[in-house]
């Protein structure tokens, strides 16, 4: 059973730093903002849902798994929002967005 | 980004013809304090009109008082060449010029030669207070020549002063250096018994080091203070409704998905900074992380609801005051305990059981102190550049 825990955990610690890795790779080759906001958004919810999950293996006791719980609910929540608001920003104070994307509609 | 910059050029723009337009109701003695601490606000403006006024009749003597004067080189400075002042200009030179560093004058003279040939076409100004300025300029040259000998002289003795102390200090990094020994052994093994606090850092910081924390915590004071008196007067402006506010700027910010979000978020965020305050003596943390949520959290509110919203809790004003107090009630628990300590007398604050949430004397009380000080510095200092004004 601890064999069992120490695996599972390092996998999703694995998987997650994997997903960090992708998501810092990206934030250096992408150029624009939005493309940047999207990787960021994306890629580290998702990494820090995986390494809470693996930290979960390796703690003891129901009060470090809540925590643990919780902070990966606190980013889930707030991390898509900041990423909305700067895309939102972005979107109303830049004059020239048809040069960097295709716009549909503008707001 | 855009947001940024439009909203900084709206400010100072603003700003800048406040002070065109109503810096003569105001006493020499009231301008100056901020200007020492600021250099290239709007207020430094006026004195230049001044003397851009006057500045064809008398250029020798007005170079120096203008040199004085010429930290500014902003950008808006044409704003308030329109409206050039007249009433202010005899007492500001004698009120001003003795107490300007004698380095921001080298440094920054050749940026007084700017104004004079802007104000040139004006008309010229009757002749006694011309001569009045003009010998006050002298006197006030005078003085400065001698600050400037006896600030030399000062600076040179205190570098050989502190280079004498640095050689004679023990060498860097030496096994037996009292600061690798004694203090922090005495630190770690007396810690709880001396100070009751289970967190060393806090123990360290607000028992054996007080005195330091006290010096940061008014360090962060005084710059609130210094942000208010600067912003104080658009004030008046705003009430004309002169100034836009940067409201809609912020449309962006007031989205529905962060108004739900915050909402939800912003309770846990405030406790969770209290929790931290009250138990910096227990656990990593105190005073200024738990501030600094707590402070963040105000901002927060005010971001995405706005300043109607957040007054009701918390406002300028009120968080001057709450910092006030807290830092008097700082004060006062630190003289108590100096006073007692100095003297042999046996403080009558028990230090409880260490790792009970009342324990380790006075470190809880202060702890609560630097949090209210700290996050209302955050929040003051949010609000008042996003509103421009003291609500």
């Amino acid at each position: 059973m601890e064999m069992f825990k120490l695996i599972a955990g390092a996998v999703f610690i694995a998987i997650g730093l994997f997903i960090f890795g992708v998501a810092t790779l990206g934030l250096f080759r992408f150029s624009y903002v939005l493309n940047r906001v999207h990787v960021a958004a994306k890629c580290d919810s998702l990494a820090a849902l995986f390494v809470c999950i693996g930290l979960m293996f390796f703690s003891t006791g129901a009060g470090a798994i809540i925590k643990l719980l919780v902070i990966a609910a606190f980013i889930w929540l707030t991390n898509p929002v900041a990423s909305h608001l700067v895309c939102k920003i972005e979107v109303e104070t830049n004059e020239n967005l048809e040069n960097e994307c295709e716009v549909e509609e503008l707001p | 980004m855009g947001i940024i910059s439009d909203k900084g050029k709206k400010t100072l723009t603003s700003f800048s013809d406040w002070v065109s337009a109503n810096s003569p109701d105001i006493p020499a003695e009231v301008v100056y304090p901020p200007k020492k601490d600021d250099h290239g606000h709007g207020h430094d403006d006026h004195g230049h009109d001044d003397h851009g006024g006057h500045g064809h009749d008398d250029h020798g003597h007005d170079d120096h008082c203008e040199a004085a004067h010429a930290d500014e080189t902003h950008a808006h400075e044409e704003v308030l060449h329109e409206e050039p002042l007249k009433e202010a200009s005899h007492e500001e030179p004698a009120a001003e010029a003795p107490q300007e560093e004698p380095a921001a004058e080298a440094v920054e003279a050749p940026a007084a030669e700017a104004p004079p040939p802007i104000e040139a076409p004006e008309p010229a100004k009757p002749e006694e207070p011309v001569s009045e300025e003009a010998k006050l300029c002298a006197e006030v040259g005078a003085i400065e020549r001698s600050y400037r000998a006896v600030a030399t002289i000062c600076g040179i003795m205190l570098a050989l002063i502190l280079v004498v102390t640095v050689a004679l200090l023990p060498k860097f990094g030496m096994a037996n250096n009292p600061t690798v020994n004694e203090v922090s052994r005495r630190y770690l093994e007396e810690g709880i018994k001396d100070t009751g606090a289970v967190n060393t850092v806090a123990g360290m910081i607000l028992d054996y080091r007080a005195f330091d924390t006290l010096g940061e915590s008014i360090v962060l004071f005084t710059a609130t203070i210094t942000v208010i008196f600067l912003l104080q007067q658009s004030r008046r402006k705003d009430n004309e409704g002169k100034i836009g506010s940067t409201e809609a700027n912020l449309s962006g910010v007031r989205s529905l998905p962060a108004k739900v979000i915050i909402r939800i978020a912003l309770p846990f965020s405030l406790l969770y900074g209290i929790y931290v305050v009250i138990n910096g003596h227990l656990s990593p943390g105190g005073g200024f992380s738990g501030g600094t949520i707590i402070g963040a959290s105000l901002i927060l509110s005010h971001l995405a609801f706005g300043e109607r919203f957040t007054k009701r809790f918390a406002t300028v004003d009120g968080c001057s005051k709450v910092m006030v107090a807290a830092l008097l009630v700082y004060m006062g628990l630190k003289t108590y305990s100096v006073y007692t300590g100095a003297n042999g007398i046996e403080s009558i604050i028990p230090l409880g059981t260490p790792g009970s949430i009342l324990s380790a004397g006075l470190i809880f009380p202060l702890n609560i102190c630097v949090g209210l000080v700290v996050s209302c510095t955050m929040f003051t200092l949010y609000s008042l550049f996003t509103d421009w004004k003291i609500s």
